[in-house]
């Protein structure tokens, strides 16, 4: 049973940074999720950790075992990857073999093993057809069966599910985490730029951008308390509502101005709120969720006057963009009477959930959840970067 | 006369001109073909197109002596020399391919453009070399030619080998798989369409080549059949027919050869369902 760590991993490409100053910790079997637009540095992080690419700097950890300079064969791990790469000139069973055979391990073991993988991924009928004539579950399937056929340390996945249709993703989905509930002792190292499968899947959830891990945290805490503006908006969907506010304290009290009206918010920032923080202009998030036709009921904002521009239906919901004054929010609305396009509606926004974050770094103005991580880069590494 | 009706006749005037101009042409072609196949079964065959007296006796002589020996020279000198170029030739595309080589693409360049080298510049200093270290055999031979189909049949592979995605080799190191595994496991299998199509280039090139053999080999019982055909030619009095039953028998392994290719070039990949489409 094997953690994982980076250590102050950097990756640079041609001079740019693809990957700065990792360092994040996986407790040995555990499900992490590496989440982020395209471009973020989580495949390449995932590639670092399988050998495919080497660090520019820091070191990387599997267990005890530093693994910086260990060749990807020896490091113990599996990994299915975003195309399955399986071997088009191997039928299926010869595909399961591949790894154990290379490796020379016992023949008399290796077809009761492959029956054993083949049964738990419902592939044994497959196992004498080529990968042409599989459908894209099925691929998928034995994709992963490839990989568990080694019973390694660590499993790596490289966005999975991605090129299979909506119903089987989810379908697929649920399986992986059965899957690994079944196989607890291995860690699991997940990436997908999906924030629904990486909030569903993971144990932990790290959110990456423009190569720099921006928060770890368990699904909860990062759609609860999001560290930045970026996670926040990231995380959860549809996406928060960021706003232009004013933060004025008066006595014990709290209150923050944002959409014309001025909402007490002590008890929300009550305790957590970060050192150094004064009156002024900040940044206020509002989730879609937390924004509702008002009924006047305590821990409510005051009543916020909006017109309805687009509503959408997503089944149980419906979310609609408002025009309030020159802002543009997006509300949950009830799904009958379905909202007109030009319909009034006052809002109100639960003043408990409001998330505070700095004009200028966009980093929260709450406690819970911040960053940390190191500011400045290595001064060797500062110099390569442009 | 309408606009259309001008338009459809200038259609049929072009494609009758067309047929007709690839008729011509077909002909030229056609005829000596088939001089070759009346001649070779004719007792009494002349340098003319004529009905043939009909006999394999052409046949009978031709495949005797040192003629059937020269076949089997040819045989050699092809096989060992294929099998030269096309064992070297998938290493250096394999490298060429995937690793990062510095001035890659001027090598690329330079690769290219020395298999268009015309032989008759090497062929001088190359006899030199082997007549100096006693290497005017058929084996050595066998390694010139090698050397000489070599530029363009690692380009031919190079290109196939691109195709192969990396994923596959990746996942073959995750497993633990060695580069040369790797290579013999899933790259030349992949790329075998355009390991055959190089390796056929190579054969038909030795296969077919007069010059080097007639400079570079010296015995007389290790030349090859193109050099026997050519010896026919050197006396007072022809034998049309043997030449041309000869001519024929030597044709075979390439017609063999092509149809093969034309097969596997039809059939193109197999990476169908291993990656994302």
């Amino acid at each position: 049973m094997s953690g994982i760590r980076f250590e102050g991993v950097w990756k640079l490409f041609e001079g740019s940074a693809v990957v700065s100053d990792l360092n994040l910790d996986v407790r040995a079997g555990e499900f992490i999720v590496l989440v982020g637009p395209s471009g973020c540095g989580k495949t390449t992080s995932l590639r670092m950790l399988a050998g495919l690419e080497r660090p520019s700097h820091g070191r990387i950890f599997i267990g005890d075992r530093d693994v910086t300079d260990v060749p990807t064969g020896e490091r113990d791990i599996s990994m299915v990857f975003q195309s399955y790469a399986l071997y088009p000139n191997m039928n299926v069973y010869r595909n399961l073999a591949f790894g154990p055979r290379v490796r020379k391990e016992p023949r008399a073991t290796l077809d009761a093993r492959i029956n054993e993988v083949a049964e738990l991924l419902q592939i044994k009928h497959l196992l004498k057809r080529t990968p042409a004539a599989l459908s894209g579950g099925q691929r998928q399937r034995v994709a992963l069966g490839r990989a568990l056929i080694r019973e390694p340390q660590v499993f790596l996945m490289d966005e999975p599910l991605s090129n299979l249709d909506a119903a089987l993703r989810v379908q697929m989905r649920a399986e992986l985490i059965r899957l690994h509930q079944r196989l607890e002792k291995t860690t699991n190292v997940y990436v997908t730029h999906d924030q629904v499968e990486a909030l569903t899947m993971g144990d932990r959830v790290a959110v990456l951008k423009d190569g720099v891990l921006l928060q770890v945290d368990s699904a909860n805490d990062l759609y609860e308390h999001p560290s930045s503006v970026f996670v926040g908006e990231f995380i959860g969907s549809p996406k928060m509502n960021i706003l232009e506010g004013t933060l004025s304290f008066s006595g014990d009290s709290c209150t923050v101005e944002v959409l014309g009206v001025r909402a007490d918010v002590s008890e929300r920032v009550a305790g957590r709120l970060r050192e150094g923080v004064v009156s002024g202009p900040v940044l206020v998030g509002i989730r879609p969720h937390d924004l509702f036709p008002a009924t006047g009921s305590t821990g409510e904002s005051p009543a916020i006057s909006a017109t309805v521009d687009i509503s959408e239906h997503t089944g149980a919901e419906v979310f609609a963009t408002m025009e309030t004054g020159p802002s543009r929010v997006v509300a949950r609305l009830p799904r009958v009477p379905t909202p007109d396009r030009g319909e009034r509606v006052d809002l109100a926004f639960r003043a408990g959930a409001v998330h505070l974050f700095d004009r200028d770094t966009q980093l929260s103005l709450l406690d819970r959840g911040t960053p940390s991580r190191r500011t400045s880069a290595p001064a060797d590494i500062s110099q390569q970067v442009r | 006369m309408t606009p259309a009706n001008k338009e459809t006749r200038r259609t049929v005037l072009l494609s009758t001109a067309t047929h007709l101009a690839l008729g011509a042409f077909g002909i030229v072609f056609i005829v000596p073909m088939l001089w070759l196949i009346l001649a070779s079964i004719d007792a009494h065959a002349s340098w003319g197109l004529e009905w043939p007296h009909f006999s394999f006796i052409n046949f009978r002589h031709v495949l005797t002596g040192s003629l059937l020996h020269s076949l089997w020279n040819s045989v050699v000198l092809s096989v060992v020399s294929t099998a030269i170029a096309s064992i070297t030739g998938v290493f250096a595309a394999y490298a060429l391919s995937r690793r990062r080589i510095p001035f890659k693409t001027p090598l690329l360049m330079f690769i290219l453009f020395s298999s268009g080298v015309p032989l008759a510049i090497m062929i001088i200093p190359v006899y030199e070399m082997f007549s100096r270290y006693n290497l005017l055999t058929i084996l050595p031979t066998a390694l010139f030619l090698s050397v000489t189909s070599l530029p363009f049949e690692v380009y031919l592979m190079k290109n196939f080998i691109d195709a192969v995605p990396k994923d596959l080799e990746e996942a073959a190191r995750i497993e633990g798989a060695s580069t040369f595994q790797v290579l013999r496991k899933v790259v030349v299998p992949l790329a075998m369409p355009g390991i055959a199509a190089a390796s056929i280039f190579g054969f038909v090139n030795s296969w077919g080549s007069l010059v080097v053999p007639l400079i570079l080999i010296n015995a007389t019982n290790q030349q090859p059949a193109p050099i026997a055909i050519y010896t026919f030619l050197t006396v007072p009095k022809p034998e049309y027919g043997n030449i041309a039953a000869y001519s024929l028998i030597f044709c075979v392994p390439v017609f063999i050869l092509y149809s093969v290719s034309s097969r596997l070039f039809r059939e193109g990949f197999v990476l169908g369902g291993g990656v994302k489409g």
